[in-house]
């Protein structure tokens, strides 16, 4: 596998997620890179060329490794699609639990100020 | 390793951290679904010679300890390592942290100069978000979509997206067709008569 496209990546990452759901991690790292040697970008740098940057975004899942990159102009679209992705998978997390909050609280009010305050539920 | 509690604080951190180097800083998530743990990384590499005493009862080994530890203390103020840590089991967070790889994939992407809402302050405005990113030009230009694309593009979303949240409240919809917007409040008056 190894670099691909940014769609085919996408796909790949989907699957890995999938894969993951009751064992295992997905790891995905995002960081800046020309893509070029050390060499390549000092001769660019002398010539004067401008070095032109990407995104350089890696996944695995402790087995596989995929990675794509991403430039200025395709990264919107990749972000959206990354994002929608994100979302439909990271559905283990919890949600806001603000009503159990609540009933605590009142719980608690009632417990400490029984004596002081008439409850509000009879 | 350092787990930051506030999510305003890692950002802050994290974006400040990218732009004092953005070669070497990268952005590291790692989500375990089975465990609903989701932890957020960023991180610049820069070697930081750890402290660790040693007890050695070679006077030699001591020396050269004691040696290293000052040479880590000077390094360690010359290079100093960050790394920047976030993890959480919230759903809430995820949504907060998908505007964080927003910001990052701007930043990578198109270079550490962009501007970037980086208060969540003015990201709350942003909730409603990619309607009223894609509507906007109803209010900048009828028609000109070359002008709003570069406004999307463009790091000022706090300025368009106030002057918009009028907008949307005025029109109560953001839809593609910029047209069909600005037409939409004189034919929705005239059904009401």
């Amino acid at each position: 596998m190894g670099l691909l496209q940014p769609d085919p990546f996408l796909n790949e990452l989907t699957s890995m997620f999938e894969r993951n759901r009751d064992k295992g991690s997905v790891w995905v790292t995002v960081k800046r890179s020309s893509m070029k040697s050390k060499s390549q970008k000092n001769k660019m740098a002398t010539a004067g060329e401008p070095v032109e940057y990407r995104c350089l975004i890696r996944a695995t899942d402790g087995k596989k490794k995929i990675s794509t990159t991403v430039g200025a102009k395709d990264h919107q679209r990749f972000q959206a699609s990354y994002a929608t992705l994100l979302k439909a998978h990271m559905a283990a997390l919890k949600k806001r639990e603000r009503k159990d909050k609540k009933k605590g609280v009142d719980g608690d009010r009632k417990d400490g100020a029984g004596s002081t305050k008439k409850p509000k539920r009879v | 390793m350092v787990y930051v509690t506030s999510w305003d604080e890692f950002v802050g951190r994290s974006v400040q951290l990218y732009k004092a180097d953005p070669q070497s800083t990268r952005y590291c998530m790692k989500y375990r679904h089975c465990d609903g743990k989701l932890v957020l990384k960023v991180t610049d590499n820069k070697e930081m010679q750890r402290f660790s005493f040693i007890i050695s009862s070679d006077v030699q080994l001591l020396f050269k300890s004691v040696i290293s530890l000052l040479l880590a203390f000077c390094l360690g103020l010359l290079i100093w390592e960050e790394c920047l840590k976030f993890k959480t089991d919230q759903a809430q967070d995820a949504k907060k942290m998908e505007k964080l790889n927003n910001i990052f994939f701007a930043l990578m992407a198109r270079g550490p100069d962009v501007t970037v809402p980086l208060t969540f302050a003015v990201d709350l405005s942003e909730v409603t978000g990619k309607e009223q990113m894609e509507a906007q030009p109803a209010k900048k230009g009828r028609g000109r979509k070359q002008h709003s694309d570069i406004l999307q593009t463009a790091g000022r979303e706090a300025e368009v997206l106030f002057s918009f949240g009028l907008l949307q409240k005025f029109c109560g919809v953001g839809k593609h067709d910029p047209m069909m917007l600005l037409s939409l409040p004189p034919s929705i008056r005239l059904h009401k008569k």
